[in-house]
């Protein structure tokens, strides 16, 4: 259920919003969930200092609860599981600047945002035996202080000839807060790195495409306490491809050519579960 | 000579004097051969569930400094997966790894291995579990039913006793073994027996009925077998069970409120079992009676009281806290009116404490 608003004046504009959540779950055997009712509102004001519509500031204030889901509620391993549901206080600043233009540069877009979210029993996974059965718990208390960027460009070089880039960043720092006698008090929350980085560029010459794309992920632990003990590296992990599209029989077909894990890289995302080296595929989809 | 002058009694003298002084001399009592004095502690770490992070952490008294885990310092290779128990017996170490199946044998001082042991039956890992001794020959309980004879000169199993279902603690009492079945494996099915081993013939004499998922077992100087059954978790609750060694028949069984998989450290005549409300409950092995609701005496609290073991030479108490289960645990000294001396930071999920001698 929710309720919203909308108010514009000048350069500014200014948003409102109350979310109710009302959950109740029953069940035959064993213990149910409590059923909640919960109200969650939301502030936005976003506003353009230069009366220029390329470029947007805006903040917003945001109240989110996050119910534990069917598996997290339900899939455990030996006895039922208490999971609160998360509350979160986010508070946001960021910025936009959209453009087009009429060069080879198309269209370019910057948005920076930075945020602040203070987090009441963080649902966290942790990777158990089986991956259907994973352990779920709850933080008492964390910290979160990010910045994203992402940025996105669209270039023409001719009428046939085209390219686009686009990159996102995420600093993260999510600390757990719940217990100052704890001896993890202030350190990373596990299996949750402090940068990640993913690239996206193409090019697209009439028919043919080729794309590369890269991730990168800086270390995490994965245990609360952030040891060498406990750590499980970062990974850098290119990916390219080749896309031929036609006409075969009048229906849009395409052939695509990729080599995933370029650069042979052995990594894990989850420790003790090595991901697949260099591999190639071939695929034939009759689409656009 | 024919008659003694005075000369002659006076050499007599002196020589006699000087060989009864001598004498003296040797007769002076001779000095007691030195105590044992500890030099620190190890904690055995079993780790992360469904992980290979056991680790075997040192406390050196002297030095007062602590090594997060001495043995993969040491021998360069880490303990494996699940880390159960760890005993001395003479200048070697056992450690019992469960989940990876191995026993490694090192230097009681330094954790330098000695030898490492595949606990495997073909190619099945029996799962080893615990460890006691008994003249020359190692004990070491497996979840396959076995009880493994191990010969500490030649470090060499001879001989596998077969048990009941997944078998846990032991204890050694009137010359015989006490083995108990816990059938924890099973769920909803557990076992419900100890297992009664004669140490001459080394073969199971004797099967005792006792409540369900029994885990915990210890001896005292009297004769008494004390066990700790964990129950099925719905109807059965946990019971503290004393069984006469003498007669091996059971002497009285109450329902108890005990923390799973507790050891009954007994040092004299008490015993430190640690409650299921997060206590030390102190219970007196020759009245048969609670001495104490609560060792712990200046409010000391422990989140997660894991393990507990007795200093008898310092009579300091150790009691180890496993926190959320998930993260690096505590070590907790004591001394021996309750109060807390000193704690240090241990791996996860401290389960065993031992104390090693210089």
């Amino acid at each position: 259920n929710n309720v919203a608003a909308k108010f514009k004046a000048g350069k500014w504009e200014l948003q409102g919003n109350v979310l109710n959540t009302y959950i109740h779950d029953e069940e035959e055997l064993g213990i149910a969930a409590k059923s909640r009712s919960v109200f969650t509102p939301t502030l936005m004001a976003s506003f353009a200092p230069l009366g220029d519509k390329n470029l947007h500031v805006r903040a917003f204030y945001k109240e989110i609860f996050r119910n534990p889901n069917f598996t997290e509620q339900y899939y455990y391993a030996t006895r039922p599981r208490d999971i609160k549901p998360e509350y979160v206080k986010q508070y946001d600043l960021g910025a936009t600047y959209a453009r087009h233009f009429s060069d080879v540069l198309q269209y370019f877009s910057i948005t920076a945002d930075a945020y602040y979210n203070d987090v009441d029993n963080k649902i966290l996974y942790l990777p158990g035996r089986s991956a259907e059965i994973p352990s779920v718990i709850n933080l008492g208390k964390v910290d979160i202080r990010g910045l994203d960027v992402n940025m996105k460009s669209l270039l023409k070089f001719s009428n046939k000839f085209t390219g686009s880039i686009s990159a996102g960043y995420t600093f993260q720092k999510s600390v757990d807060v719940t217990d100052v006698k704890d001896e993890f008090y202030g350190e990373q929350i596990p299996y949750t790195p402090e940068h990640t980085l993913t690239v996206n560029a193409g090019v697209t010459y009439n028919s043919i495409s080729v794309y590369y794309n890269h991730i990168l992920s800086s270390l995490r632990y994965y245990t609360s306490n952030n040891k060498p003990d406990y750590l499980v590296p970062g990974y850098n992990i290119s990916d390219a491809s080749v896309q031929y599209r036609f006409k075969a029989y009048k229906m849009p077909v395409s052939l695509s050519a990729e080599v995933n894990n370029l650069f042979n890289q052995n990594y894990e995302v989850v420790r003790s579960y090595p991901m697949p080296p260099r591999s190639y595929r071939l695929t034939f989809q009759i689409t656009k | 000579m024919k008659t003694l002058t005075i000369k002659h009694l006076l050499i007599i003298l002196t020589v006699t004097a000087v060989l009864t002084s001598c004498r003296k001399d040797k007769t002076e009592p001779t000095p007691e051969p030195p105590k044992a004095e500890r030099a620190g502690v190890y904690i055995v770490n079993q780790g992360s569930f469904g992980a290979s992070n056991s680790t075997l952490t040192y406390y050196d008294y002297t030095t007062a400094t602590r090594t997060g885990d001495i043995f993969s310092t040491v021998n360069g290779t880490g303990l494996g997966a699940t880390a159960n128990d760890a005993q001395i017996y003479g200048s070697k170490m056992y450690i019992i790894v469960n989940v990876s199946s191995t026993i490694e044998i090192v230097n009681a001082k330094t954790a330098k291995l000695i030898k490492h042991i595949d606990m495997k039956d073909g190619e099945v890992n029996r799962q080893p579990r615990y460890v006691v001794f008994n003249k020359g020959k190692a004990f070491i309980s497996s979840y396959d039913g076995t009880v493994a004879v191990l010969d500490t000169a030649s470090l060499n199993i001879e001989k596998y006793i077969t048990v009941g279902r997944n078998p846990e603690q032991m204890a050694i009492s009137n010359n015989k073994l006490y083995v108990a079945n816990s059938g924890g494996l099973d769920f909803g099915n557990p076992d419900k027996t100890v297992s009664v081993i004669d140490l001459n013939t080394l073969t199971e004499i004797k099967k005792i009925e006792v409540t369900v998922n029994p885990v915990s077992l210890a001896a005292d100087a009297y004769g008494d077998v004390y066990l700790i059954s964990n129950g099925n978790y719905v109807d059965i609750n946990p019971t503290f069970t004393i069984i006469d060694s003498n007669t091996d028949v059971v002497k009285s069984a109450a329902e108890a409120n005990v923390a799973y998989g507790s050891p009954i450290a007994i040092e004299g005549d008490l015993a430190f079992i640690l409650t299921g409300d997060n206590k030390v409950q102190v219970y007196n092995v020759k009245t048969e009676t609670v001495a104490k609701e609560n060792f712990i005496s200046d409010g000391t609290a422990i989140t997660t009281p894991y393990s507990v073991a007795v200093d008898g030479l310092t009579g300091e108490v150790f009691v180890t806290d496993a926190k959320n289960f998930a993260v690096d645990g505590e070590l907790f000294v004591f001394d021996s009116s309750g109060k807390k001396k000193y704690s240090i930071a241990t791996g996860i999920n401290p389960g065993r404490v031992v104390f090693v001698n210089k």
